[in-house]
């Protein structure tokens, strides 16, 4: 139960700010986007596809999951290839207990214009990324996240933590992170 | 991200001359200690107490903010915690009982839910009267330590029709949105409610409701969604998760010590005098206010019996026990000039709690902070806004449970005989029946739109199915514009000043703190202004 696991994570990455404004800092804020809901109903909307693959096209589920994370300029510089990171952590939904494969469901982006590396350990899947080019003062930039699993994989319902971090130079700010909780019914691919 | 909770490191005075109060004082017997000039004493840490205090420490003011009850943010933990569970609950739960005592007392009509504990100044007390139990909070943070941070603004129009006599416009312009801020209340987490087991109860009582046509209500809190949404992944010690509301909450939930009396402290001028009752006010000669205190250690032990002077008395003990300490003051003739309105407009929010068998799963894990109500409110006296409250049972009850809150048109009143020097209440069944008929209309309706389901008889005293003798929200007995002027000065006393839920006529259709607080923020701007300090 450490607090050091929510630490921001370090990371080297070229935040840069123009000379003329440097008195000035970078302030960007990260949202994990929510998932979709059934409020008809009150549950979970599970329309977000679960691939079965990191390139592949064959969905092994589909969820209640974040689908996208959004990084928006909310200081008055712009700011040159945002980065950050993201962790993605499942936990059994039926007996409130870790799950023994908490890295299993892993993510990646669809946005081209965005670096995304893989830091995955054994506590959660992990990434580091960076969205390359200039975020003006107002502007937001999306990432859409493409989950998937690698085969064989086999889990009954389950919730997913997805926890965003953005790096500006407007220190603990609360903006700086964000956190969703979604939820899969049961994934079964071999 | 830190996640140290943050203790107050700020060295409180008071505590310390207490320790070390002179030999005749701990003896029992009265001391005089002299305030001086422009003293000013808050009774009561609560709500309207915490606002205050801020207010007159921002202003450059010198306060003693005395609370008789314990500091919580001094106390050691035990086994990590300051507060107990719902579940085991210890000395720190409940206020000088020798058995808790909870909204239910009873499961499957055995009584497998109260517990012996030992005495000791726990969070929760209930004031007893006759045909009602108040539920209120003991400590450093009053009621913000016990509630379900339930932060509810209320409608608009009942709040003209319940107070016609403050300038709404001004306060949902001004004073609700400083509340909301100052509370730190925060939507609820729709991914949580929606995707977590923590609230399947909710999530099947919003469906149950809605096939009826009845709509629901997010309801904001107090509570740190962001750090629930860590509970539920065991990445923080649990709090709301664990069975933690109404014996205190260690995290998560932001209440008064983290926010507004946080500020407060901060300004170095309140001076915080905790475990320490006031047993009765004098107005002296010469204007000056002479409070009897008795200061008690957490076993009920007596350090002292003390007189304290001031020129300025905020009374901010909530309902009931500023009512009770301006009607012994009437009646016993201590302050002369009080007016006749004290103890009137005393209601319990039109509170009447019930359960329901859903014939459905409700979730063995169930979080202690509510999110949702279900609602019909029209103003009419059917109007019904029902909180749907968590039963963390640890086991799944298939029951779903509500706190109703209604537009009860009637009022109670307070008396003082001074024979038992008590305080009774004339409210009974009868002044309790139009909440209860509005909840049964409510629910008989979400009940027939749901086959199969119905009300439990076998939670409350007497198998009662509708609760009409507690509350959580006691409201009134010295309502703003009768017992005091329209700023919370009382009328005929010049320098005591009323500023809790006293002010507020017996109901506001919502859980009352974040009005509370605004009227607070609205009394102490005016009375500021005014140099009424």
């Amino acid at each position: 139960m450490g607090s050091a696991a929510w630490a921001v994570p370090v990371l080297v990455t070229a935040n840069a700010v123009p000379a003329v404004a440097s008195s000035m800092k970078t302030d960007l804020a990260v949202d994990v986007v929510d998932p979709p809901y059934d409020l008809d109903h009150w549950r979970p909307k599970d329309e977000v596809p679960v691939y079965r693959g990191p390139r592949g096209h064959r969905i092994a589920a589909r969820g209640s999951l974040p689908p996208s994370i959004r990084i928006t300029n909310v200081g008055r510089l712009t700011a040159v290839d945002p980065s950050g990171s993201v962790e993605i952590i499942i936990r059994d939904y039926g007996n409130d207990r870790a799950s023994s494969a908490p890295g299993r469901l892993k993510a990646g982006t669809t946005n081209p214009s965005v670096m995304w590396t893989d830091t995955t350990n054994q506590s959660g899947a992990k990434y580091k990324y960076t969205c390359r080019g200039e975020l003006r003062p107002g502007q937001s930039i999306d990432i859409p996240l493409r989950y998937f699993v690698n085969p064989p994989f086999l889990h009954a319902e389950f919730n997913v933590l997805v926890a965003a971090w953005v790096e500006d130079q407007q220190e603990g700010d609360y903006d700086d992170n964000s956190l969703r909780i979604g939820h899969v019914p049961w994934i079964s691919v071999f | 991200m830190s996640f140290n909770i943050t203790r107050r490191t700020l060295l409180k005075a008071s505590a310390i001359a207490a320790a070390a109060a002179p030999a005749d004082a701990v003896s029992g017997q009265p001391a005089v200690a002299t305030g001086g000039s422009n003293r000013i004493a808050i009774i009561g840490s609560g709500y309207g107490g915490a606002v205050a205090a801020r207010k007159l420490a921002q202003a450059g003011k010198q306060v003693d903010l005395i609370e008789m009850g314990t500091d919580w943010e001094k106390m050691s933990p035990i086994k990590g915690r300051i507060f107990t569970t719902m579940t085991s609950p210890s000395a720190r739960s409940m206020w000088f009982k020798t058995r808790t005592d909870m909204p239910f007392s009873y499961l499957g009509g055995m009584d497998l839910v109260n517990r012996r504990i030992d005495r000791g100044a726990g969070a929760l007390d209930i004031e007893y009267f006759a045909n009602m139990k108040v539920y209120v909070g003991r400590g450093i943070g009053g009621g913000s330590l016990v509630n379900g941070g339930m932060a509810v603004t209320p409608r608009r129009s009942f709040f003209e029709k319940v107070l016609p006599q403050v300038d709404a416009e001004e306060m949902y312009n001004v004073y609700f949105p400083r509340a909301n801020s100052g509370l730190r209340v925060n939507d609820p987490a729709m991914d949580v409610v929606m995707n977590s087991p923590w609230y399947q109860f909710a999530r099947v009582s919003a469906d149950q409701a809605k096939r009826a046509g009845i709509g629901h209500v997010m309801v904001p809190n107090v509570y740190d969604f962001d750090y629930m949404r860590k509970e539920v992944y065991g990445q923080v010690p649990r709090s709301a998760l664990d069975k933690q509301v109404i014996f205190g909450n260690d995290y998560g939930k932001n209440s008064l010590p983290k926010t507004i009396l946080k500020e407060a402290l901060a300004t170095g001028r309140v001076n915080v005098i905790p475990m320490t009752e006031v047993r009765s006010i004098e107005r002296a000669p010469e204007g000056a206010f002479r409070l009897q205190t008795k200061t008690i250690d957490f076993n009920g032990n007596l350090i002292e019996n003390r007189t304290r002077e001031y020129d300025r008395v905020v009374l901010a003990a909530g309902s009931i026990g500023t009512t009770r300490l301006l009607l012994s003051a009437q009646g016993e003739g201590t302050i002369n000039g009080l007016p006749d309105a004290i103890g009137r407009g005393w209601g319990p929010n039109g509170n009447t709690m019930l359960a329901r068998r859903l014939r459905t799963r409700s979730g063995w894990r169930q979080s202690t902070i509510p999110v949702m109500g279900l609602s019909n409110w029209d103003d009419s006296t059917d109007s019904v806004f029902a909180e749907i409250a968590p039963f963390p049972a640890g086991i799944d009850l298939r029951t779903g449970v509500y706190l109703a809150l209604t537009n009860n048109p009637h009022t109670g009143t307070f008396t003082w005989n001074r024979g038992s020097q008590k305080m009774f209440l004339d409210w009974g069944p009868s002044h309790a029946e139009p909440s209860v008929r509005a909840a049964q209309k409510f629910f008989d309706r979400i009940n027939r739109a749901n086959p199969g389901t119905g009300y439990r008889s076998d939670l409350f005293e007497k198998h009662k199915t509708f609760s009409d003798y507690f509350t959580y929200h006691p409201l009134g007995g010295a309502v703003l514009g009768e017992a005091t002027d329209l700023q919370g000065e009382v009328k005929g006393v010049p320098g005591l000043f009323v500023m809790d839920g006293s002010l507020i006529p017996a109901k506001i259709g919502v859980n009352p703190f974040v009005t509370i607080t605004a009227l607070a923020e609205r009394n102490m701007d005016r009375l500021v202004d005014a140099q009424r300090f």
